[in-house]
Order: structure tokens, then sequence, then C-alpha cells
């Protein structure tokens, strides 16, 4: 994302704004459906987000964290709809499921069990646990870049990316056991 | 043992694909929506009203309403003693039962000070001219004033 048009969204320039909304559109809805598990929730929390981005974005200090500074705001977005959320939880089945089935030769009902089981298992972590696994393992975010994004220090990523995946793993081996 | 290929596999069914466009709402945000810190001035006029709301406010808690009940307690005065004096000094006290014999009693009809028939309580003690006169309430809830 280029400083100047940063620069120009921090004053107020609308289309601006909506570049650099563009840019990041596609990491910022896999980040929010992924910690948040439906399309529901993510609506709400990607809305939020983007509102606070543009109340916030004047107070951006440094223009050329902006990747870092939105993905705070986003996972706090996300962490403030988990606390909120009254909705029914609800499985999505993704309609390309039935490609991957075939791509994979494996039996379409196995694949939708084991979705279900690691939607299961994911669900059981907290909001921060999920944020560092989706930053790290879909985004490929590397430790220091999601420290920089979380504003917590690497060590704390690193220990978060451990337990995370021993949770998860922990929940997998239940569910089969 | 899950790998890291599991994991993202998982995670990317997990997520889906975006099925509608973020940057609409982003146009419709910010066309509608006022930002922090587009108008510092507009913040600083606000915290401004704001500031001087709370202090009335507590001026109004601290300094007039107690002056108000204090003067609800005192009888009204003779024209020639109120167009001519103020209290010089005062002086706050805890209430305490006061000795009648040591009071003259202020009645406010005649004008005359005189001794009081009961037991008072006291509120304040303020210098009145020469004398210090004590303001407080008796046993009948009377407003009145003694000559100390």
């Amino acid at each position: 994302v280029s400083d100047e048009l940063v620069e120009r969204a921090r004053n107020g320039d609308v289309d601006a704004f909506v570049e650099l909304v563009a840019r990041r559109e596609r990491s910022m809805v896999r980040i929010a459906t992924a910690i948040l598990g439906n399309e529901a929730d993510s609506d709400d929390a990607l809305q939020d987000a983007l509102e606070s981005m543009w109340r916030k974005l004047p107070s951006l200090r440094e223009v050329d964290r902006f990747d870092a500074w939105s993905d705070r705001i986003l996972v706090n977005a996300c962490r403030l709809a988990l606390r909120r959320r009254s909705r029914p939880r609800m499985a999505q089945i993704p309609l390309d499921t039935y490609h991957l089935a075939n791509d994979q030769q494996v039996p379409l009902d196995d694949q939708i069990a084991e979705r279900a089981a690691f939607d299961r298992a994911f669900t059981l972590l907290g909001p921060d646990d999920r944020a560092v696994l989706v930053l790290h393992h879909l985004e490929g975010r590397s430790v220091r870049e999601i420290a920089d994004a979380l504003a917590i220090p690497v060590g704390t990523v690193k220990s978060r990316l451990h337990t995370a995946r021993r949770g998860l793993e922990r929940s997998l081996l239940e569910e089969q056991g | 043992m899950i790998d890291d290929d599991e994991i993202r596999g998982m995670l990317e069914a997990r997520a889906g694909s975006p099925g509608y466009r973020l940057t609409d709402v982003a146009r419709a945000i910010a066309t509608e929506h006022p930002r922090d810190g587009a108008r510092p001035t507009l913040r600083l006029a606000f915290s401004f009203v704001a500031g001087t709301a709370v202090i009335a406010v507590l001026a109004l808690i601290f300094v007039v309403l107690p002056g108000r009940s204090q003067r609800s307690l005192t009888p009204s005065s003779p024209p020639s003693m109120a167009a001519t004096s103020r209290p010089l000094a005062s002086a706050s006290v805890t209430p305490a039962p006061v000795p009648w014999e040591a009071l003259t009693w202020y009645s406010g009809d005649d004008g005359r000070f005189e001794q009081p028939r009961q037991n008072v309580f006291v509120q304040s003690v303020e210098y009145w001219r020469d004398a210090w006169i004590a303001v407080g309430m008796g046993s009948t809830s009377r407003a009145v004033t003694w000559r100390v």
C-alpha cells in the first residue's frame, strides 16, 4: 500500500480510502470469516472495522504501517463480535466442497465430517489464538508481522501459536477417540 | 498430529471466498460517517463546552446550593440591620445542642433579642456587626438566629 494513498485517505479523500480497502479486501474478508466462522458475524465485524479505520485514520502516525494497523483493528472487531455473539451458530458448507471432493478423490461425507470436526475444535479456541492461527497459516504472515499487527511481543506470538495448535490437536483427537 | 498444510486447507475452507464487494461498504461509510480528527477545532470546542458545564455543575453543588440552604435557615432581619450589615466572617461548626442560657434569641418579629426557650442545634456561627450570631434550628424546626 502506497504511503501517498494512505496520506490522502487520512486527509479525508473517500476515493483513496476505497482504493486502500480494495487492495486489502480479499485478505480482510478471509481473516474475519476464518476467525468468526460465518458470514453474518464476519459482515458485522468487517463493517465495524471499516468504520473504525475511517474514523481513526487521521490518528495513524506511521503511514507505512497501515497494513499492520488495519489488521489490528480488524482482529479487535472480530474479538468484539465474538463477545457479543448472540445469534445461533450454524455450520456453513462452501459450495466448492463438491469440487474439492472430485479433486482429491475423498468421499464427500468424509470431507464434510473433517471440516465440521475442525470447525468445532477451532471454535473452542479463544479469539487471540484464532487470530494468530489465521494470520500465520491462512494469510502467511511471519511471526514478526503478527507481533507488529497485534502489538504484542514476538515471544507471545510464538507461545500463542504453539498453544493454539496444541489445543486444536487435542480437540481433534478427542473428536476421533 | 496435524500439519501446516492441513491447517491451511481447513482455514481456507472455513474462510470461503469473498461473496461481496467490501469497497461498496467502505464508500458508504466514508461518505456518511464523520471522522475523528477531521474537525479538530470542533472537538476542541466541544471539550471546552463540556469542561465548562462540569465546572458549572460542581459550582452549583458545592457553592450555590449550600449557600442557599444556609440562608434559608436565617430568619428575616429587621430592615435597619439588613440594609447596612453583612457577615464579616463565618465558621462552620458541627451541629450540637447548645444550652439556651448561653444564647440570646432573635425572634424576628419585633427586632428584639430574647432568651431562647429551649435547647437549639447550631448550624454555623457568623460575625454580624459587632456580635457573633449563631444560626441553627430549634426543636420546633423553625429557623432562628441567636446572638452568642
